[in-house]
C-alpha cells in the first residue's frame, strides 16, 4: 500500500503540489490526470524518491529513499534515459544490476512482440519504439509497484494493446499496484480502476472512474422554438451549449432523474449520449467543478 | 552493497571500450617519447663548481648496446671529476597523462548526472545516491590511474630493453617515491575536480568551475602579492614557485625526468618536506584540499537534489564565491600609489571588472543580476576609478 500524507513540493518559490493525501491499496491501477503543469510528473517523481520527501510518502510503512524499498518500485519517466550506445540488451544488462530477478525471458518475448532488435542502437528508434523497450523492462523487472510517466506516449494502437494487456495480466498474477499518468484518458479509462485529477496544486477529484463518469449525463435536446439559458436554470448544469432551438446538456446526477426533469421542459426530441472520461474530465476543468 | 558492486562492475565494463582506447593511444605516443626520451646520452661535469648537463649523442640506435660500448668508450676519457650520466626515463609523460586525465575523467563520468531525464532514472534506481556517485568515484579512479600505470611500466619496460645495465642501476627508492606522489597527487587533484564538477547544475558550470580552480589559488596569490608589494617567486613559503597554488602545477615537480629529478634534488622537496618549509607547505595544503574536497563531495552526494539539475549553479563553491575571490583581490592589485604611474593598471583593472561581469552573466544566464552581484560589481568599479585616477 502506498500512504501520502501531506506531501507539498515546490520549485524555488513556485509551489508544485500542496498538501497531497493519498492511499493506494495494492492492485490498484490508478490513473494520475491533470492538465500540463498540473503536477503529475513531479508527483511521480517524489512517489519514486527521484525528488526527496521527508517522511510523507510510504510504501508498506517504508520510505522510497531506502534500497530495499526501491526494489520493489520501477519508474518510467516520459523522457527516459538511455545513452548514446544503448541497445536493449545493454539496457537489460544495466537494469539486471539493479534488479538481479529481473525475467530475461519476458523481456525478450516483449521485444520481439514489439518487433523490436536487441542489438540494434536506440538511437535510431522511435519514441514509440524507446517507450516500447523501457515498457518491457518494466514489465519483466516485475516489480511490486510500477510508476509510468505518459505512458502511451508515442505508441501505436496494438503496442497499447500489448502493454495493457501486460498491465492487466500482471495485476491480476503479481497484484502489482500501478500509477500511470497519461494524457490518453480515454485509455486510462479502458483499464485503470481509480483516479486522481491534479489541479491547481491539489487533488481536486479522486476516486473509482466508472462511477465518476456515471455522476454527469448528456443529453441532446431539440425544441420547436428557440430557448433561453433560464430554461435551464433549477438543472445542476455542469455545461450548457444552446445553437437556436437546439441544446447539448451535461448535467450532474442520476441519469434517469435528469432525463425526468428535462423532459418537463417539452422538448420535442431529446437523446442521451453516451459520457467517456475525457469529456467528463474537460467538463470538470473547464467549469471549475473538479472539486465537486 | 551487493547493488554498489554489481554496479561498479558494470561500470567498468561499459567503460572499457574507451580506456582501450586511451590505453593503446597512451601506449603508441608513450613509445615515441620514451624511446625520443631516452635517445640521448648526457654527461655531466663540473666547472667552478656549476653543475652541467652535455648531451652527447642525439641520434637513434637500434639497441642499447650501441650506448653501451659509447660509454665504455667514453669511460676511457673519463677523468675526475667528469662523469658519465645514463638515459633518462621519461618520467613527464605518465605525469602529465595523469594531470589530463584528472581533468577529462570527473567530467566524462560525471557528465550524465548534469541532465534531469537521466536522474529520473538513476535516481529512482534502488541504489542510494551516495553509492551511486562513490561507484562513479571509483570507476573514475580506475580510469584516471590505469594509462598513468601503463605509460609508467612502459617507460621502465623500454629502458630496461634498451640497457639493463643502465636499468639495474636505476635508484628504485627514489622511482617508488615519485610513482607514490604521483599516486598521491593524481587522487588529490582527481578529488578536488570530481567534487567542484559535482557543485554545478549543468556541464558548463563544471567545466568552467574545474578550470576555475586550477587557477584562482595562484590569482590570489599574485594579486595579494601585488599589494603588498612582494615578489611571489622570492617568498619563502612559496619557494617551490608561487605556481605551486596551481593544483596541477605542484604536479611541476613531479614532471622531471628520472635523472634530472635525482640531480636537481627534487625528491628531497617532496620526500624531507620538513627540510623544506615551502615544500612543507603545499604538500600540506594540497592533502587538505584532497580531504576536504573528498568530503565535500560525499556530504554533497546525499544533499544533491534532482530538481536543481539544469539550474543555476548557486553552490557556494561556485560563481557566488568564485568571482568575488578572483576579482577583487585582483583590482585591489591594481592600486598603484609609488611612481611612475601607468595606464597598464587601469586598464587591467577594467578588464577584471570586465570579466567579473561576464562571469555574472554566465552564472545568472543572462543579465538578471541579484543584489549581491551588483554589490561585487560596485566595488570592482570603485576599485577601477580609484585606479584610473591615480
Amino acid at each position: 500500500m502506498i500512504e501520502v500524507k501531506g506531501l507539498t513540493h515546490s520549485f524555488g518559490t513556485k509551489l508544485v503540489l500542496n498538501n497531497i493525501n493519498l492511499t493506494i491499496p495494492d492492485g490498484t491501477v490508478l490513473g494520475i490526470v491533470g492538465i500540463n503543469g498540473a503536477g503529475k510528473s513531479t508527483l511521480l517523481r517524489l512517489l519514486s524518491g527521484v525528488y526527496e520527501t521527508q517522511g510523507n510518502v510510504l510504501y508498506d510503512g517504508m520510505s522510497p529513499m531506502s534500497e530495499d524499498t526501491r526494489q520493489n518500485i520501477f519508474f518510467l519517466p516520459d523522457d527516459p534515459y538511455y545513452t548514446a550506445n544503448s541497445t536493449p540488451n545493454k539496457l537489460f544488462e544495466f537494469y539486471s544490476v539493479f534488479y538481479p530477478s529481473i525475467d530475461r525471458e519476458e523481456f525478450y518475448s516483449l521485444i520481439s512482440k514489439y518487433k523490436i532488435d536487441p542489438k540494434q542502437n536506440m538511437r535510431n528508434f522511435s519514441k514509440g519504439m524507446r517507450r516500447q523497450v523501457f515498457i518491457a523492462l518494466a514489465l519483466s523487472i516485475k516489480p511490486k509497484y510500477i510508476l509510468l510517466d505518459e505512458a502511451f506516449d508515442g505508441l501505436d494502437p496494438l503496442s497499447r494493446k500489448i502493454f495493457k494487456d501486460a498491465i492487466i495480466s500482471l495485476v491480476e498474477e503479481s497484484g502489482s499496484t500501478v500509477l500511470i499518468s497519461s494524457h490518453s484518458l480515454r485509455e486510462l479509462e479502458d483499464f485503470c480502476d481509480k483516479f486522481i485529477l491534479i489541479d491547481n496544486n491539489v487533488i481536486k477529484n479522486q476516486g473509482d472512474i466508472a462511477e465518476h463518469v456515471a455522476r454527469l449525463c448528456k443529453f441532446e435536446l431539440a425544441f420547436i422554438e428557440e430557448v433561453d439559458k433560464s430554461k435551464f436554470d433549477k438543472l445542476p448544469i455542469v455545461s450548457l451549449v444552446i445553437k437556436g432551438r437546439f441544446v447539448t446538456v451535461v448535467l450532474e446526477g442520476d441519469s434517469d432523474d435528469m432525463r425526468a426533469k428535462l423532459e418537463a421542459l417539452c422538448p420535442a426530441v431529446m437523446d442521451e449520449m453516451q459520457l467517456d472520461f475525457e469529456e467528463v474530465f474537460i467538463h470538470d476543468v473547464e467549469s471549475g467543478r473538479s472539486d465537486l | 552493497m551487493k547493488t554498489n558492486k554489481s554496479y561498479f562492475l558494470h561500470q567498468l565494463k561499459a567503460n572499457s571500450r574507451p580506456l582501450i582506447v586511451v590505453a593503446i593511444c597512451v601506449l603508441i605516443l608513450g613509445f615515441y617519447i620514451c624511446i625520443d626520451n631516452m635517445d640521448r646520452v648526457y654527461t655531466h661535469y663540473y666547472n667552478d663548481d656549476t653543475q652541467q648537463y652535455v648531451h652527447i649523442i642525439d641520434k637513434e640506435h637500434p639497441n642499447g648496446q650501441y650506448y653501451d660500448e659509447v660509454l665504455d668508450k667514453m669511460v676511457d676519457y673519463k677523468t675526475p671529476p667528469r662523469e658519465i650520466k645514463t638515459r633518462e626515463l621519461a618520467l613527464y609523460y605518465p605525469v602529465v597523462l595523469l594531470v589530463i586525465m584528472c581533468y577529462v575523467v570527473p567530467v566524462w563520468m560525471f557528465a550524465f548526472t548534469k541532465k534531469r531525464r537521466n536522474l529520473d532514472c538513476c535516481y529512482s534506481l534502488p541504489i542510494s545516491k551516495r553509492g551511486f556517485g562513490m561507484t562513479n568515484y571509483l570507476v573514475g579512479l580506475v580510469l584516471v590511474f590505469i594509462p598513468f600505470l601503463l605509460s609508467y611500466i612502459q617507460n621502465l619496460i623500454i629502458y630496461a630493453s634498451i640497457s639493463f645495465e643502465m636499468f639495474k642501476n636505476l635508484d628504485f627508492s627514489v622511482l617508488t617515491t615519485h610513482f607514490l606522489i604521483c599516486i598521491l597527487m593524481g587522487l588529490i587533484l582527481y578529488t578536488l575536480f570530481v567534487f567542484v564538477f559535482n557543485e554545478a547544475n549543468t556541464v558548463l558550470d563544471g567545466c568552467i568551475f574545474i578550470i576555475a580552480y586550477s587557477v584562482i589559488g595562484f590569482f590570489i596569490l599574485l594579486s595579494v602579492s601585488n599589494v603588498f608589494n612582494f615578489n611571489l617567486y622570492d617568498y619563502y613559503v612559496l619557494k617551490l614557485d608561487g605556481e605551486c597554488a596551481i593544483p596541477f602545477a605542484y604536479f611541476g615537480e613531479l614532471l622531471s625526468n628520472y635523472e634530472t629529478t635525482v640531480e636537481r634534488g627534487v625528491m628531497s622537496h617532496i620526500t624531507n618536506a620538513w627540510a623544506d618549509k615551502g615544500a612543507k607547505f603545499w604538500f600540506i595544503f594540497w592533502t587538505i584540499v584532497g580531504i576536504l574536497s573528498f568530503v565535500g563531495f560525499v556530504l554533497g552526494l546525499n544533499n544533491k537534489k534532482a530538481e536543481q539539475t539544469e539550474d543555476i549553479s548557486t553552490s557556494v563553491f561556485g560563481y557566488k564565491t568564485l568571482i568575488p575571490l578572483a576579482a577583487i583581490p585582483g583590482v585591489i592589485s591594481t592600486l598603484d600609489f609609488n611612481p611612475p604611474y601607468s595606464y597598464g593598471d587601469a586598464i587591467s583593472a577594467m578588464f577584471i571588472t570586465l570579466a567579473a561581469v561576464v562571469g555574472y552573466t554566465v552564472y545568472r544566464r543572462g543579465v538578471k543580476y541579484k543584489i549581491s552581484d551588483y554589490v561585487v560589481m560596485g566595488i570592482l568599479l570603485l576599485f577601477t576609478v580609484i585606479s584610473a585616477s591615480i
